[in-house]
């Protein structure tokens, strides 16, 4: 492992793990797509917050558990049900007390990993509504992980592409989504099968292996556009227009 | 409890497959004690009265979330499990009740493809010999000689190889003798393809056939199935819960919900004006990738119910933006409304010191009630009175009389209409709106 | 014929791919072992006459020299020829027993775990009767009704080991059953012969190594354990681990170690590299068990 990991200024990879701790929860928090690896099944859901609020704050038992409660209800989940277990509740409601238990400590990034994958659509439409309302209420800045780009043109306001491990475009919401530059991210959108969709599109070929990844850029084998430079030389993230980057030798091309 | 009646009648047409009424209930599985104690079978209504039917050539689109039965359906269709009450027909035949040879002859004709391709492949088996399996389970319809004979063997390899080559799992010489883990999630779904297509089948059950499949490697497995649709005259049954993939696909969409399909009808005309408020819903929330249309959504609440003790009425009611009074209301409905009233302590001041707690409440049918101390009663209804201000208007309008006896609340439903199915403009919805 | 050998050839696939990870080396360690004790049970007694094991063939309890590696005993035989003759004993030994059980608890547990109702729960019921009963408390009992013999005592090990087989093949059967691609077969049209010998059995018998080399070093000891007890081979069987370690007990206080340590030697060897195989191969076939479902 290389490189470095800033939040608020601070290098992340050169704390001691007990800082690390501290921060990641108090300030950085996690969701993930399945609630159930998360969620001990042999812990109330009242103990998993406990467990979290003690382990980062000095509070009294009535405190944290009067947190615990409020967490739980601004979720919409009953809090005479804060003695359950977590089997004893349904896919939606597992994923909002992930969400509760996340930010019971008030965090400034949350971090959720293809949140609502595992879940039913009409279900996914309301954790989402929950992620943007909270992400109001709190001021709190959201990483969104996903595979699915319906998504993030409806919550995100500025997006990453990320191809065989390397940044492959970065700009806002828009630029992406009517301006792509990388022929990946072109081909990614071109492949979204959506209500309007009137032709099929695919990419070519399949990911890459990352144990010998190809030289150059790593699209390169599935590019329409590539050239022989593309082979040789590995392209920089360079910034094609104001806040709008891309990785790829031909970006101007597209703009 | 009785499931709505059914009015539009089959009528008898070329159909290759007709499903009439068919209901597929599971046992709950309980433990000892419980099953003593409890009088009565417990069952999950999966499939509770479906009918439908398809044309050659034709795709019908069952579509639903996790849970609806939509793929215990397909999984009925291919006699995979057991029909608890109503009827299949297969090109006029009826197979409801198929067994033994019979239902092995059956299988040459209608091959299902799961979700999973992984799964769908025996770990142990190569590719090669995966897909010919089919051929060598039914090798009785093809003679004795030929079976007998040397070639058998090596005609099954060819007619391996061209299936491979036909679905686009090539090199197929090389590929031949991998194992299904060698190979991509792709690559695995053509060879599922492949051994379901070997037996020259007419009609195709396929299972969230793309689900687990890459956005990219999506779009082509999809065409390969219109292009095999083309060459073949293949009919399919193509489960999913991903409308918009069904929209570029299906000729027809049934739309299901709890064992039940509230709309169906040709795609065109459900996807530019969905009559159900469930479809509706499901059209709404599949996302458009388009920053510059977002828009606030009216999502339906909660999630989907139990299906052990499916709601009264139409199933969707609890849930429903456009519920009317007369939809189905009952007395769980109340208590669950409560809940919720109680559980907000903006919302409930001191109710929880008179109404609750929650679990004291009984509900049974259309009579909730709540036995309390003779002091508290007076205070109690007008209490439940001024909670069920709140209520949605069709709850409220459904509540037939909240009165006291005794030392007990008694909050009364009126009964619901009976929910028919009504021809709507070129489909057939189930819903009161309509009706 | 083509169905059975890709049965015998499909457990030592994974022996084969992963050979450079410590499970496959110690499993690797383990077949050599028995390999080489194989080696011995075969040739050793073709250039070892079987005079040499025979009472008063030498004088009693020489020490080790160049004319006898390991010395003579307390009636004049040589140990080094006991012991190779008493490798090709206890071989025989264990392929009787582990072999038997295999060949009737593989199909019973296969049976079982797929046909299941009633014909699985009476299987279960006696399996874990027979299971229930302390091992070599069950084979002293059957050797003493069917008599000595390294047949005989086979077949009383063999008892022991079956409702071993049989657990873990209807086990691995039953979750086996749930697999989807054994649905898929269904609605293919196969019949539940094929269904049973094309897709259960090939992805069953990954386990059977695993238990046939554990159960095997059982059968070692528990064959010893007779012998120990009087109970096993008749007393002019040329070799007898078991029986040699057993008579060599009482001269062990007057500092004669030779003649119990070569046969408890060659015990603790074989039982030892049986279970690194065994073992080994759990290893190996348990994460692939899991990366094949996943």
């Amino acid at each position: 492992m290389s490189g470095k990991i800033f939040f608020r200024g601070r290098d992340l990879t050169q704390l001691s793990n007990q800082m690390y701790r501290r921060i990641r929860g108090e300030e950085i928090a996690l969701i993930f797509q399945d609630p159930m690896t998360r969620l001990n099944p042999l812990m109330r859901i009242q103990d998993h917050f406990l467990e979290e609020i003690h382990a980062h704050e000095s509070v009294s038992s009535t405190e944290a558990r009067t947190r615990a409660r409020e967490a739980l209800v601004s979720m919409g989940i009953h809090e005479t049900r804060i003695r359950n277990y977590p089997h004893e509740f349904s896919g939606g409601m597992r994923q909002r007390i992930m969400i509760a238990l996340a930010l019971v400590l008030k965090p400034s990034l949350l971090i959720a990993d293809e949140p609502t994958t595992s879940l039913d659509v009409i279900v996914e439409a309301q954790i989402l509504e929950i992620l943007q309302d909270l992400k109001e209420a709190y001021h709190m800045s959201l990483l969104l992980i996903t595979h699915n780009l319906g998504i993030v043109a409806e919550v995100c306001d500025r997006v990453a592409v990320l191809y065989a491990g390397k940044l492959v475009e970065l700009g806002s919401v828009r630029d992406i989504f009517h301006k792509p530059l990388h022929p990946y991210t072109q081909g990614l959108l071109a492949s979204v099968i959506h209500l309007e969709t009137k032709e099929l599109h695919s990419i070519e070929g399949s990911p890459p292996d990352l144990i010998a990844p190809p030289s150059g850029c790593r699209f390169h084998p599935r590019c329409s556009y590539a050239q022989p430079i593309c082979t040789e030389r590995i392209p920089p993230l360079v910034e094609f227009e104001p806040g709008h980057f891309a990785a790829c030798h031909f970006g101007d091309k597209f703009l | 409890m009785t499931g709505p009646a059914t009015v539009v009648k089959a009528e008898p047409t070329d159909e290759i497959l007709r499903l009439d009424d068919l209901k597929v209930h599971f046992p709950v599985k309980m433990p000892f004690v419980q099953r003593l104690l409890q009088r009565g079978e417990t069952v999950v209504h999966a499939v509770d009265g479906v009918s439908f039917g398809i044309r050659p050539g034709e795709i019908l689109g069952l579509v639903g979330e996790s849970g609806c039965g939509k793929s215990t359906v397909g999984r009925a269709c291919v006699r995979l499990v057991k029909p608890t009450a109503g009827r299949i027909f297969f090109d006029g035949q009826d197979i409801t009740k198929l067994g033994g040879e019979k239902l092995r002859a059956l299988r040459r004709r209608i091959q299902i493809i799961f979700q999973d391709p992984h799964a769908s492949l025996n770990p142990a088996m190569t590719i090669g010999k995966a897909i010919g399996h089919p051929l060598r389970i039914h090798s009785s319809v093809f003679g004795p000689q030929k079976t007998g004979s040397e070639e058998f063997g090596e005609w099954i390899r060819q007619k391996v190889l061209n299936a491979m080559k036909e679905v686009g799992l090539t090199p197929e010489e090389q590929l031949y003798d991998k194992y299904p883990g060698d190979l991509s999630g792709g690559q695995k779904q053509r060879a599922v393809m492949a051994r379901a297509l070997i037996l020259e089948p007419n009609l195709l059950v396929v299972d969230e056939g793309v689900s687990m499949l890459d956005m990219s490697v999506r779009a082509k497995v999809l065409e390969l199935m219109l292009d095999l649709k083309r060459r073949h005259k293949l009919t399919y049954l193509f489960i999913t819960h991903d409308l918009a993939t069904a929209k570029f696909i299906c000729d027809k969409i049934a739309i299901m919900y709890l064992g039940r399909i509230v709309e169906i009808g040709p795609a065109r005309e459900i996807y530019a004006d969905p009559k159900h408020p469930y479809t509706k819903a499901l059209l709404q929330v599949i996302p458009i990738p388009d920053p510059d249309r977002r828009a606030k959504k009216v999502l339906p609440r909660g999630e989907v119910p139990d299906a052990v003790h499916p709601p009264a009425g139409c199933r969707f009611h609890p849930r429903c933006p456009a519920v009317l009074a007369s939809c189905g209301w009952e007395a769980r409905d109340f208590v669950d409304f409560l809940d919720e009233h109680l559980s907000d302590p903006k919302r409930a001041g001191d109710d929880e010191t008179i109404l609750g707690p929650i679990e004291d409440w009984r509900a049974k049918g259309l009579v909730a009630s709540l036995e309390t101390n003779p002091l508290k009663v007076r205070k109690a209804v007008e209490r439940t009175n001024a909670v069920l201000v709140e209520a949605p208007v069709a709850m409220k309008q459904a509540v037939e009389s909240v009165s006291s006896q005794n030392r007990t609340v008694i909050v009364r439903f009126r009964s619901h209409h009976q929910l028919l199915q009504s021809n709507v403009q070129g489909r057939v919805v189930e819903c009161l709106l309509y009706q | 014929m083509a169905l059975l050998r890709r049965l015998l050839f499909r457990p030592f696939r994974p022996l084969v791919r992963e050979r450079r990870t410590l499970p496959g080396i110690l499993s690797w360690i383990g077949l050599g072992t028995l390999i080489s004790f194989v080696l011995i049970g075969i040739f050793g007694p073709l250039l070892i006459s079987v005079d040499q094991t025979k009472p008063l063939a030498y004088p009693i309890l020489l020490s080790p020299s160049l004319q006898h590696v390991m010395g003579t005993d307390g009636i004049g035989r040589d140990v080094f020829a006991r012991v190779i003759w008493g490798t090709r004993t206890s071989l025989e030994i264990m392929a009787i027993g582990a072999l038997l059980a295999l060949v009737v608890g593989f199909p019973l547990g296969l049976l079982s775990g797929f046909v299941g109702g009633k014909l699985d729960r009476l299987f279960v019921l006696v399996m874990d009767s027979v299971y229930a009963f302390p091992g070599l408390l069950l084979a002293a009992l059957i050797a003493a009704v069917i008599g000595k013999g390294i047949f005989n005592i086979g077949i009383a090990i063999t008892v022991i080991y079956i409702p071993l087989y049989f657990r873990v093949t209807r086990n691995q059967t039953l979750s086996t059953r749930e697999e989807l691609y054994v649905e898929a077969a269904r609605a293919l049209g196969a019949r539940s012969r094929t269904i049973m010998l094309s897709y259960i059995a090939y992805n069953v018998v990954i386990v059977i190594p695993v238990i046939f080399s554990l159960s095997a070093a059982d059968t070692i000891l528990t064959a010893a354990g007779l012998s120990y007890l009087g109970l096993g081979l008749e007393i002019d069987v040329p070799g007898d681990w078991g029986r040699d370690l057993s008579d060599a007990q009482r001269f062990l206080g007057s500092g004669i170690w030779w003649t119990s340590l070569f046969p408890g030697l060659m015990i603790i060897l074989l039982t030892v590299g049986l279970s690194f195989l065994g073992e080994g191969l759990n290893d190996l076939v348990n994460p692939l068990l899991k990366k094949e479902r996943a």
